[in-house]
């Protein structure tokens, strides 16, 4: 009986959702990176909160970074490599292989919206633990976990659906991927801070207090349905573009926007509703510098997990100024300088705060410094090895960031300027970065140069094997 | 069986496809020869419902290509000029992806999966990662994979592309017999001697339009040239016989190395017994004159001269 159930569940089970959980499965740099944070902030945590009596009770801390680590990896990394894949199976032509088969354009876009889904849901189980020590930690309720989990789960589902959709437009060629990828790279520095920054400032109380009365219910229950239908449509108008033109159909797209448009009106007929809620926008006080400050956060964290994915191909026989200005690391470089100091300079002429010169100088030095590190690794030898080194170089960094953090929380940290300078290398700050980062001044820069000069160096090291190669 | 009429396709002002129009009958298996450009993966890809046609219309096995889309891919097996792998994947987890993917059920998959991989002589690299095949163990793969759903047409676009001889004489053998369990092939080629012993239709394109579809043996040279290819042998290597070949006003494309010139004679205005006499009496010793067979090459270069 048993055998048959999973036999029919396994026969019901979206292709393409199980051959990318097949593929995930594989990307064990990414979990062991992963496993290497969140084992080693739980540490520092219970450390300093054992330490040290005013961090006592401080699970909702902790919480607060799980959960902007989980929406950081479930925002910016789970949808945009499904939307990515999806471009890149068009831009491969790998996509007609699967178009022609017996699976419908509506199962492939659902299906990789379904791998992104497990991959969230597989993310959760896997910090579950983490929640829970953060709520044996003190601090923070069970209900106030689930209702933040549950509202970074839909946040994802709305934004996988809308990467999916803007993806698809690859479809009528390369102006339309680069137009693709302008909107994942726009939507996703706008869209997952301001959800991150919500979700983390959402005052407790609102989660605490829900009464499960009438109002409410209908409340979450809208609000459900309506980011379920605007998905919905997202997915299927997205499949429709997959269509080979003479049998494209927008039919059942329009239908799901007319829905999706009624439930819209409905809902501003009953704004009562709406103004009457306490789930409205929950943004405080400075929250443009936050936004701003949290887009930089992410370029931060990127850099450390994309900098172990370094592009591999070895370059072909050119002059030696192509290889240390043109091929995808300087490119990459550029483009993380030039939206580094856009973010930068609007912050500073939003606030005239001179600060956020030295926030802005900080992140990109810490991007050089990381991906101009592993760069190098990587033209040493062959990946594995490098990824390896990588992983350790990481651990050993984490290593050192705990070890500061117990010296800062348990002593008097202002005499030394020493913190600071050892700040400037540190992957992913525990403490109060922005404090470190004025104290280092010009030490900030040093991460940068150190960066670059890994990345000349491992140029140098690609340039010189082929060379070899071609004689 | 594969019915095409009056196909036309537009790439903006490029008239890619030229009022197409052919037909390929069940159970044969038909090249699709052109030169690179001439429209061969175009003309695929809209018989595989992946792009459509600015007019015309076509049938795959009586199933309309736009009306009947998704029939017409449960008709079909579709092997492109590309491999189509994936990254981080073995080969049985990709072709249980595709099993899947074809609708194939829980026990049925995984025996349908060891049938087509024994065929295709697979077995032995299920584990292996798909990333680390060679071409030829690709393209058996590709084959795998559109066999899984056992189609009844098959449409190889360009399939021993980059391939060495030992892959491509195993890939003509497992073609062979997939003719002989009754599957209509379309095969498209710009290397002609791979088809040459493979087909029994043939469906020739240049410049976008259809220079000659039927079959492979009611194409000879005579239909689209004036004359036939001939082979002369010489004794002597140093003799001026190419130059003497070349003044002679019934002959054309004189090739071939010193000893063995070929070259296409004009059999209807001249007489082949005049040319060996003229060599003779020239003092040049021959050893022999044959008239060849009418090689695919010849009889390509020759229509597609005739649409020029």
């Amino acid at each position: 009986m048993l055998t048959q159930i999973t036999t029919w569940l396994d026969d019901r089970l979206n292709p393409i959702m199980v051959k990318e959980v097949y593929q995930g499965y594989r990307e064990k740099t990414f979990i062991s990176g992963l496993s290497t944070i969140l084992l080693l902030a739980l540490l520092g945590y219970l450390i300093i909160a054992y330490s040290n009596d005013s961090y006592i009770n401080n699970g909702k801390d902790f919480f607060n970074f799980l959960l902007v680590l989980t929406g950081l990896i479930t925002l910016f990394s789970i949808p945009s490599s499904s939307a990515n894949q999806l471009r890149n199976e068009i831009s491969s032509n790998t996509l007609d292989l699967i178009t022609i088969t017996h699976l419908s354009a509506w199962t492939i876009i659902s299906g990789r919206f379904q791998a992104a889904g497990i991959k969230v849901l597989l993310l959760f189980a896997y910090i579950g633990p983490f929640a829970i020590a953060s709520f044996l930690l003190g601090g923070i309720g069970v209900s106030t976990i689930l209702f933040r989990l549950i509202l970074l789960l839909l946040a994802v589902a709305l934004f996988s659906s809308f990467l999916l959709l803007s993806n698809t437009l690859s479809i009528f060629g390369h102006q339309y991927t680069l137009l693709s990828r302008g909107i994942q790279g726009v939507s996703t520095m706008l869209f997952a801070p301001m959800v991150l920054i919500v979700l983390v400032n959402v005052p407790d109380n609102v989660f605490t207090s829900v009464s499960f009365d009438t109002a409410t219910i209908y409340f979450i229950l809208y609000y459900l349905f309506l980011i379920l239908v605007i998905c919905f449509f997202h997915l299927r108008l997205a499949a429709d573009l997959l269509q080979a033109k003479g049998i494209r159909s927008f039919y059942r797209s329009k239908i799901t926007l007319l829905i999706a448009l009624i439930l819209s009106v409905i809902a501003i007929f009953a704004s009562n509703v709406l103004l009457s809620s306490s789930l409205s926008y929950p943004l405080t006080h400075n929250n443009i510098r936050s936004l701003i400050m949290l887009a930089l956060l992410v370029f931060y964290i990127f850099s450390l997990f994309w900098s172990s994915y370094v592009p591999q191909h070895r370059l072909t026989f050119s002059p030696m100024t192509r290889y240390f200005f043109s091929d995808g690391y300087f490119p990459t470089l550029r483009f993380v300088f030039v939206s580094t100091c856009t973010v930068i300079l609007s912050s500073y002429f939003l606030s005239h705060n001179s600060n956020d010169l030295w926030v802005g100088v900080f992140f990109f030095s810490q991007f050089c410094f990381f991906t101009g590190i592993a760069y190098f690794l990587r033209a040493l030898g062959r990946s594995p090895h490098s990824a390896i080194i990588y992983q350790l170089w990481l651990l050993g960094l984490f290593i050192i960031t705990v070890m500061i953090s117990i010296i800062v929380f348990s002593f008097n940290h202002h005499a030394s300027k020493l913190p600071s300078i050892i700040h400037v290398f540190m992957p992913l700050s525990i403490i109060d970065t922005t404090r470190y980062i004025l104290q280092a001044q010009v030490w900030n820069f040093i991460p940068l140069f150190l960066g670059l000069a890994f990345a000349f160096l491992g140029k140098g090291i690609i340039y010189n094997k082929n060379k070899k190669r071609k004689k | 069986m594969i019915k095409v009429q009056h196909i036309n396709k537009y790439f903006g002002e490029v008239h890619a496809l030229n009022n197409i129009h052919f037909h390929v009958p069940k159970a044969s298996i038909c090249g699709f020869i052109g030169p690179n450009g001439a429209g061969k993966t175009t003309t695929m890809r809209i018989l595989t419902t992946l792009d459509s046609s600015d007019s015309g219309d076509a049938w795959i096995n009586g199933y309309h290509i736009f009306h009947d889309a998704y029939q017409v891919r449960r008709e079909i097996g579709y092997m492109p000029d590309y491999y189509g792998t994936y990254p981080a994947i073995t080969v049985a987890e990709y072709l249980d992806f595709f099993a899947r993917a074809y609708k194939l059920k829980t026990p049925y998959r995984q025996q349908r999966i060891q049938k087509v991989s024994n065929f295709t002589e697979l077995t032995g690299l299920l584990k292996r990662p798909v990333e680390g095949l060679s071409k030829g163990q690709k393209q058996r793969l590709s084959l795998t994979r559109i066999l899984l759903p056992n189609p009844s047409v098959l449409l190889l676009d360009e399939p021993a592309a980059g391939l060495d001889p030992r892959a491509r004489i195993e890939l003509r053998e497992l073609l062979k017999l997939l003719v002989k369990e009754g599957k209509s092939i379309f095969i498209s080629s710009h290397i002609l001697t791979e088809l040459a012993d493979l087909i029994d239709h043939v469906v020739i394109i240049h410049q976008g339009a259809i220079a000659y579809s039927g079959l492979l043996n009611q194409l000879s040279l005579n239909q689209h040239t004036q004359g036939h290819a001939y082979t002369l042998e010489v004794a002597d290597e140093n003799t001026p016989i190419r130059r003497l070949l070349l003044e002679h006003p019934a002959i054309q494309e004189v090739s071939g190395d010193q000893q063995f010139i070929h070259f296409y004679f004009d059999t209807q205005q001249y007489r082949i017994e005049e040319l060996i006499q003229h060599i003779v009496e020239k003092g040049i010793p021959l050893c022999q004159i044959f008239r060849r067979k009418d090689h695919l090459e010849d009889i390509f270069m020759a229509v597609t001269d005739k649409n020029e």
